[in-house]
């Protein structure tokens, strides 16, 4: 499902040249819910970026879906975005002038699905995160449990290979981080591959598979 | 395309003050293009209609070298027998002392013949104007204008009372309405002016005699002017010598043309000036899409993210920047019809018509697209360029 080989990735802050990525290797097959655990600073932004192709390697071999990603353009990095990879975020990176269902209904609009199934999808997708109560609320209208639930809707209805989450519970009280945890045990259940990655163990531990970083450094974990 | 379109009024209506203001630049260059403009043009029927109305279809003749065969009013008459040619009358004019009773003054008197009133379009107020028999006979007698009848007479209704001019008694047949349309009146109004007979005026004064060097042609009716003037140059050309520089025709259409292009260089002008607003329009449009472009850096990360290509966040800043211009370009379109429709009640009383005109409103709306366009590409690319990854993280 999703191959990471050696990949390397380096920044230059200033004078500093800082290895956020050392000969990182990890696997993930499909249909597996896979935590990545790390402390601030130990390179699982850049991991999760890579991952999810907003930034590619300065070497190494990536392979998604059995597509390699290497040295694409920009416009190619966008595509395999829209099609393979739904991000949930930490900060819900919702639009603010769009309501929830129009924000579910943006990637589709993106991938040029028709009106009429666009319309079917998006109402599947809240419903699973059971919210077509409040679908045509804006962003600042819903609390911060519902904002993440639309924005997990948003990573579903576009029937991704791979849902990226990037601490979707740190902004989250306990409880209501418990009930985004539950759709995420659903969707895995569901046959969804889920890539989590997060700081705190607790969330780390209800994974199949715990992965941990560390300057840049990639090990197993048992739990 | 159309869900663009549908998102840039989303994002404009999300802050309406700011897209008003703006907008403000294209308003007021639209209408400044479009007021301007149709001002012009309006000013500019209204002076065509003035011209037409002095007789454009008359046409003046000089002859300076007659080659010893001088123009007669024999050849006068004989020519108006032709179809291309209308009427044709001499007009000499002499200044002269004119005595009424005990009143005198100067006066200018012209010698020509009855067909001279219709071709200046002359109206007569009381009695006639001269006829063909005064000039057969060398008849003593006058059509003045209302300014001499009532400077020297007291009253319009002076028909029957003789003046005296150079002497002679000369009895008033006619008195002409005073012609306030005529291009020249400006410079003649108050003056007195009397009309004799030309064959009269050959005996009243010196210089006249009957070759004449100067003399007014008119087109037929429903001939045009141009087949006139075409004619009367081959009668000349013929007649003297097939020396072209010794006679000259020249008519009020090209008084016409002279004016024609005055005033399109006036609205080109003008133009040009309010397209210059609606530059500096665009250049605030731009200034605005930046700081959008801007504060939207996150917005435009999360589209990236979910999957929006480069093409498509272009497109999105593109039309909201084209849609900014050209709801300007209504608004503006818009005000200047209801400034137009002011103006034109306000001067009411002057016969003015200021109307839209089709033209300009198409030239401002396609002026307007392209502004939107090449105003809006680079703030839209500034966004379009933007890495996902930084503009994810951009304030967050």
């Amino acid at each position: 499902m999703l191959t990471l080989k050696d990949i390397c990735k380096t920044y230059r802050i200033g004078d500093e040249v800082v290895r956020a990525l050392d000969h990182a290797s990890l696997h993930v097959n499909a249909g597996e819910f896979v935590s990545i655990i790390g402390p601030s600073g130990s390179g699982k932004s850049t991991l999760m970026n890579i991952i999810g192709c907003l930034d590619t390697a300065d070497s190494g071999e990536y392979l998604l879906d059995g597509t390699p990603i290497e040295d694409y353009t920009e416009n190619e990095l966008a595509m395999v975005r829209s099609r393979k990879i739904g991000f949930v975020f930490q900060s819900f990176n919702l639009i603010p002038q769009l309501t929830a269902y129009e924000n579910v209904e943006l990637p589709l609009i993106y991938q040029r699905v028709k009106k009429s199934e666009r319309k079917a999808r998006v109402m599947d997708a809240l419903q699973r995160v059971q919210l077509t109560s409040r679908m045509h609320h804006l962003p600042s209208e819903l609390s911060g449990g519902q904002q993440q639930r639309v924005a997990i809707a948003r990573a579903i209805a576009a029937h991704p290979a791979l849902i990226l989450a990037d601490e979707p519970t740190g902004n989250l009280d306990s409880h209501t981080g418990q009930d985004i945890m539950e759709i995420f045990h659903d969707l895995h259940h569901a046959g969804n591959t889920i890539v989590l990655i997060t700081h705190d163990p607790s969330v780390a531990k209800q994974a199949d598979r715990a992965i941990h970083i560390l300057d840049g450094k990639v090990s197993e974990v048992a739990l | 395309m159309i869900q663009s379109i549908r998102m840039a009024i989303k994002s404009i209506s999300g802050n309406k003050m700011r897209a008003f203001l703006t907008m403000l630049g294209i308003i007021i260059g639209v209408m400044a293009l479009v007021i301007l403009v149709s001002l012009v043009s309006g000013a500019t029927g209204n002076v065509q209609a003035t011209i037409a109305s002095l007789g454009s279809d008359s046409m003046t003749v000089r002859v300076s070298d007659n080659k010893g065969r001088p123009v007669t009013l024999a050849d006068l008459s004989a020519w108006m027998d032709d179809d291309a040619i209308g009427k044709a009358a001499p007009a000499v004019s002499e200044t002269m002392v004119v005595k009424y009773g005990s009143t005198s003054g100067t006066l200018t008197v012209y010698g020509t013949t009855a067909p001279y009133a219709d071709i200046q379009k002359m109206t007569v107020l009381v009695g006639r104007f001269l006829k063909t028999a005064d000039v057969d006979n060398h008849s003593y007698v006058c059509v003045v204008n209302e300014t001499a009848a009532t400077e020297l007479v007291g009253y319009a209704d002076c028909v029957g009372e003789d003046i005296y001019l150079n002497g002679y008694r000369v009895a008033i047949v006619g008195v002409l309405k005073d012609d306030d349309n005529s291009l020249t009146s400006p410079f003649r109004s108050g003056s007195m002016i009397a009309y004799i007979p030309y064959t009269t005026l050959i005996r009243l004064s010196t210089g006249v005699t009957n070759e004449l060097s100067m003399f007014y042609v008119n087109a037929p009716d429903g001939g045009s002017l141009d087949d006139a003037k075409t004619r009367m140059t081959e009668l000349l050309t013929e007649r003297l010598d097939q020396d072209e520089d010794a006679f000259t025709v020249s008519s009020q259409n090209a008084l016409e043309s002279t004016m024609n292009s005055v005033t399109s260089v006036l609205a080109v002008l003008l133009g040009g000036i309010a397209a210059i607003s609606l530059i500096v329009g665009g250049i605030g449009i731009m200034n605005i899409m930046l700081v959008t472009v801007t504060e939207r850096t996150r917005e435009i990360g999360i589209r990236k993210a979910i999957g929006a290509s480069r093409r498509l966040i272009l497109l999105q800043f593109l039309v909201e920047a084209v849609v900014i211009c050209m709801l300007g370009c209504a608004i503006g379109i818009f005000g200047s019809w209801g400034v137009l429709q002011l103006i034109t009640t306000v001067v009411s009383g002057i016969d003015l018509s200021f109307r839209m005109s089709g033209g300009v409103v198409l030239v401002a709306v396609i002026f307007c697209f392209f502004i939107g366009i090449v105003f809006g590409l680079y703030p839209a690319n500034k966004a379009a360029r933007m890495a996902p990854i930084d503009a994810l993280h951009y304030g967050g």
